[in-house]
């Protein structure tokens, strides 16, 4: 079974995977209120990690387009902008 | 332009709501950019009108101290007058030489303002916060950081100097809060045992010539807690506010968007509702529990 047959067999469930690293990344963000530079290390992870997944999930879904891609990148921005302004 | 097609999908296309389209995403980035960008064209401009609005407390400080030193068995800290005049002389020199750091920029040691007070110490321990609301988190900070709490806990400590002044700091209107640690007791019980300063959780050893170099502090310095400066826009409520008002926004139309397409059963391109506002809900939790206090 290849990595591709895999992942196509996992396309369904792979929400849950951002699902799950937001969650991981809102109980370090709570835990680690007193050190804002880590917060914001910890909040950019997330942010890589949604970015690299919208790229692998539209790719195997076949819905890659720039337009798509841009909404995840604003996304990601808006929410980088707005935390940056809080924690930095 | 109906002004229903700016929340909610066109009937006909089902393209998105304009509030959620890309041009409306890189306004909301660019409207915040130009808030934060302003706050430092204030803070240049007109300094002292921004800051963050605080009620903190000498003699709160000191008690909520020593209930954490109490909760692990430890003796109570007393208010020493002259280590007071140290921290305040400290809080002074940092305001004057616009500096957030245990040493300043003109070279001058925290020791210098202990030793300078006339507090000859063998052991002593400085701790500094700013832009805290009150007195419970900023010693609620410094227990979750290890390198401050070994300075609020520390057994060796007799007495304890605090000031709370308001000044402005790199243009913001900053209240500072210094805590300054310390025993005149010979630890080491060695009559050439030189004195020893935590400063961030760094042990510094003093050597004779640091020693012979230290200058009394000048005697106008009061002990009175600074009246604070009126602050007119808590900069740090407003971005946060600002914030939350646009993640909100974009949250509400991205679920509308998403319900409003299952009702119609309709199929569009598009990225992950879910993942954006899965992302989007973890920056608004960010926000909520960012505080704009920071310790050194």
């Amino acid at each position: 079974m290849t990595i591709r047959s895999t992942l196509l067999k996992l396309h369904k469930y792979n929400f849950l995977l951002v699902l799950a690293l937001a969650l991981v990344t809102l109980v370090a963000v709570v835990k680690l209120q007193s050190l804002p530079q880590v917060q914001f290390l910890v909040f950019l992870c997330l942010i890589f990690f949604y970015l690299t997944w919208a790229l692998l999930y539209h790719k195997l879904d076949k819905t890659l387009t720039l337009e798509v891609m841009l909404e995840y990148i604003l996304t990601a921005l808006l929410a980088l902008v707005v935390a940056y302004g809080a924690l930095l | 332009m109906a002004l229903h097609h700016w929340f909610i999908p066109h009937k006909e296309t089902h393209k998105k709501a304009h509030f959620l389209s890309l041009e409306a995403f890189a306004a909301y980035i660019f409207l915040f950019l130009a808030l934060q960008f302003s706050f430092h064209v204030i803070n240049l401009v007109k300094p002292g009108v921004l800051g963050i609005t605080s009620s903190i407390e000498k003699q709160d400080v000191i008690r909520l101290t020593n209930i954490e030193r109490q909760k692990l068995g430890l003796p109570t800290v007393v208010e020493n007058q002259v280590l007071d005049k140290a921290a305040e002389a400290k809080a002074q020199n940092m305001f004057a030489e616009n500096y957030w750091a245990h040493f300043s920029p003109s070279g001058k040691d925290p020791w210098s303002f202990i030793l300078g007070a006339g507090y000859k110490f063998s052991f002593a321990g400085e701790n500094l916060a700013k832009n805290f609301s009150d007195s419970q988190s900023v010693v609620t900070a410094w227990m979750n950081s290890p390198s401050h709490r070994e300075n609020v806990v520390n057994g060796k400590y007799k007495d304890i100097g605090v000031a709370v002044l308001d000044g402005t700091l790199n243009g913001q209107n900053t209240t500072l809060v210094v805590q300054m640690f310390g025993t005149t007791e010979n630890l080491a019980n060695l009559p050439s045992s030189p004195p020893t300063v935590n400063v961030g959780g760094t042990n510094h050893t003093l050597s004779v010539s640091q020693l012979e170099g230290i200058k009394p502090l000048a005697t106008s310095l009061g002990t009175e807690q600074q009246s604070s400066q009126k602050v007119l826009v808590n900069q740090y409520m407003v971005s946060k506010s600002f914030g939350l008002a646009l993640i909100s926004l974009v949250l509400v139309l991205l679920l509308v968007d998403f319900i409003v397409l299952k009702r119609r059963g309709v199929f569009r391109i598009a990225s992950h509702h879910l993942a954006h506002m899965v992302v989007l809900g973890v920056a608004a939790a960010t926000l909520l529990t960012a505080n704009p206090g920071s310790i050194l």
